[in-house]
């Protein structure tokens, strides 16, 4: 693994009688796209905001760029890119003054002016650059947000929950600009949309009530914690369908049991008793059958059964 | 800095709050020397339609117009301040802008001061139009007073303002909303007022600086340094308490 780009040690934050962050340990290496991923109120944007040196926490340590963050010291926030999940901005500047002025507070002087530029054409606000920020779009705010986070050439970026407000569109064109940026940045992620980390995320944090539940890249996390998944598509017809589900759920291999339209979509917890029966009990079914599969299970199956998990031992 | 204070001044003219706060005292600064030539006049009209009404007032003079022109300071002035000061940092705190600005290397007490100069640039040219004002109807209708004077008056006029201010800053500093803050200023001001009125603490609160900036309109020279000092001091503690605040604060 090559060095951390970011490092939290033992990072706990307590909001009152609310403990939002307990003991998060983090290591994300240089020049990876990094998927923290949670549900809401984990403790994504705790984490994002303490990286960011906008809050403290209570105990432990973090570390950007080999810099310790914190609200008091400003060494840090010059090596990160901040991105929040809704960002603000000057209503009555233009998105290329705004830029500029971003440019100016991490000292480019007169560059501010041509990193401004260059940083309209990167998110496609080229021609919306000389219009004031409050007309601006969602999506297109979202984009601004992007190139102010990457005015001073930060070694890392932070990204809250990049695109949750966003209509599909303007999510394939964040989505599009964060994949085109992997490689010189590291980019640390938070979101609750699990295609966004499938299509875009190296490597992925699931992060639930605060703690740390899995950490690893896709393929490992894959191997290690999703359930075998088969997926049986059936002519569209009541009654088979619902006899099938029963059959099923009472099956000891069967995690769960989950009906998608026509399709039944079964997570087991032993593969070669699955593969054994499942033929077996879908033979009656006869032409009712179209298809049946062993599937790749996806990070939605695994992220549903390590926070489920999670909160049966938090009960 | 430089960033911050030219971003500040930027928002100061296209918001235009520079351009209201110029007119409203450039308004008041021109009432203040015409209200003291002719309310007589008014008043003696209205006594003509009043049968058995008599309203007597002062011969008009130039004592009268620096009178007049100096209850702005502690009338209107404060509270047209209050008003275009009191967002300045609560206001960004609530929609999300000052995060943005804190994530970058800028140092929590530069928001604060550079907020600050901005205003006071803000305040001492709307008071150089506002006294130009005054001054130009002054020496029209009663031919004084000398510039000279009338210059040390609003630099101690000014420096009672500035401590206005910079409690308004402070409140929008501590406050949780727009409001919140604007309350919190009026009360900082009012209180001010009524201890600086208390016997014993009348001569070197910065209230009293309107007082003295009469006297320097009329020629005296009173000792106005007691009261600059604490004026300045005041100004220095409660910058340092928004910093303090400031720095304290979560976003």
């Amino acid at each position: 693994m090559s060095a951390s780009a970011i490092s939290c040690q033992e990072l706990t934050r307590r909001f009152d009688h609310h403990l939002a962050l307990d003991s998060l340990c983090l290591e994300v290496p240089e020049h990876s796209v990094f998927g923290f991923l949670g549900p809401n109120g984990a403790g994504k944007t705790t984490t994002i905001k303490i990286l960011a040196g906008l809050i403290r926490p209570t105990a432990g340590k973090a570390y950007v760029a080999g810099q310790r963050v914190s609200p008091d010291d400003i060494a840090a926030r010059r090596a990160v890119g901040y991105l929040p999940e809704e960002p603000a901005f000057y209503g009555w500047m233009t998105g290329r003054e705004y830029l500029i002025y971003a440019g100016r507070l991490l000292g480019l002087g007169a560059g501010a002016h041509g990193r401004a530029d260059e940083l309209l054409q990167l998110v496609d606000l080229a021609e919306a650059g000389a219009r004031r920020v409050g007309g601006y779009s969602r999506g297109m705010r979202q984009r601004l947000g992007i190139a102010s986070a990457l005015v001073g050439r930060p070694p890392v970026l932070l990204l809250d929950e990049p695109t949750s407000a966003l209509d599909p569109l303007g999510r394939r064109d964040v989505l599009a600009l964060i994949e085109r940026l992997s490689g010189d940045t590291t980019v640390f992620l938070s979101t609750h949309i699990l295609a966004d980390v499938d299509r875009i995320c190296d490597r992925v944090a699931v992060i639930s009530r605060g703690r740390l539940l899995a950490e690893a890249d896709q393929e490992t996390l894959r191997a290690r914690f999703a359930a075998p998944a088969f997926e049986i598509e059936l002519a569209p017809a009541p009654g088979p369908a619902a006899d099938l589900l029963k059959t099923l759920a009472a099956q000891p291999w069967a995690a769960s049991v989950e009906p998608v339209d026509n399709t039944l979509r079964v997570m087991a917890t032993d593969t070669d008793s699955a593969r054994r029966a499942l033929p077996v009990l879908l033979a009656p079914l006869g032409e009712q059958l179209l298809r049946y599969e062993q599937v790749r299970p996806t990070l939605e199956d695994i992220f549903a059964r390590l926070v489920e998990q999670s909160e049966e031992e938090t009960l | 800095m430089r960033a911050l204070l030219a971003k500040e001044w930027l928002e100061l003219v296209r918001s235009r709050r520079l351009l209201v706060l110029c007119v409203v005292l450039l308004f008041f600064g021109i009432l203040s020397p015409l209200t003291a030539r002719y309310m007589g006049d008014i008043f003696a009209m209205m006594s003509e339609s009043m049968q058995g009404i008599v309203i007597q007032l002062p011969e008009p003079s130039i004592h009268e117009a620096i009178v007049q022109y100096l209850a702005n300071f502690s009338e209107n002035y404060p509270l047209a301040i209050i008003l275009v000061a009191m967002a300045c940092i609560v206001a960004e705190r609530e929609r999300g802008t000052l995060a943005m600005v804190l994530a970058r290397p800028v140092i929590r007490w530069q928001i604060v001061l550079s907020k600050y100069l901005a205003l006071l640039g803000m305040l001492l040219i709307a008071l150089a139009l506002g006294g130009l004002g005054a001054l130009y109807y002054s020496i029209i209708l009663f031919g004084g007073p000398a510039f000279v004077d009338f210059l040390l008056l609003n630099l101690a006029g000014a420096l009672y303002l500035s401590v206005i201010l910079a409690l308004t800053v402070l409140a929008s500093t501590l406050a949780r909303s727009t409001v919140a803050a604007g309350a919190l200023s009026l009360g900082f001001w009012l209180t001010l007022s009524l201890v600086g009125s208390l016997p014993g603490l009348r001569g070197w609160l910065p209230p009293a600086l309107v007082t003295q900036a009469a006297e320097l309109g009329l020629g005296s020279r009173p000792d106005v340094w007691q009261a600059a000092l604490v004026a300045l001091t005041f100004i220095g503690v409660a910058l340092a308490g928004a910093c303090l605040a400031l720095q304290r604060q979560e976003l």
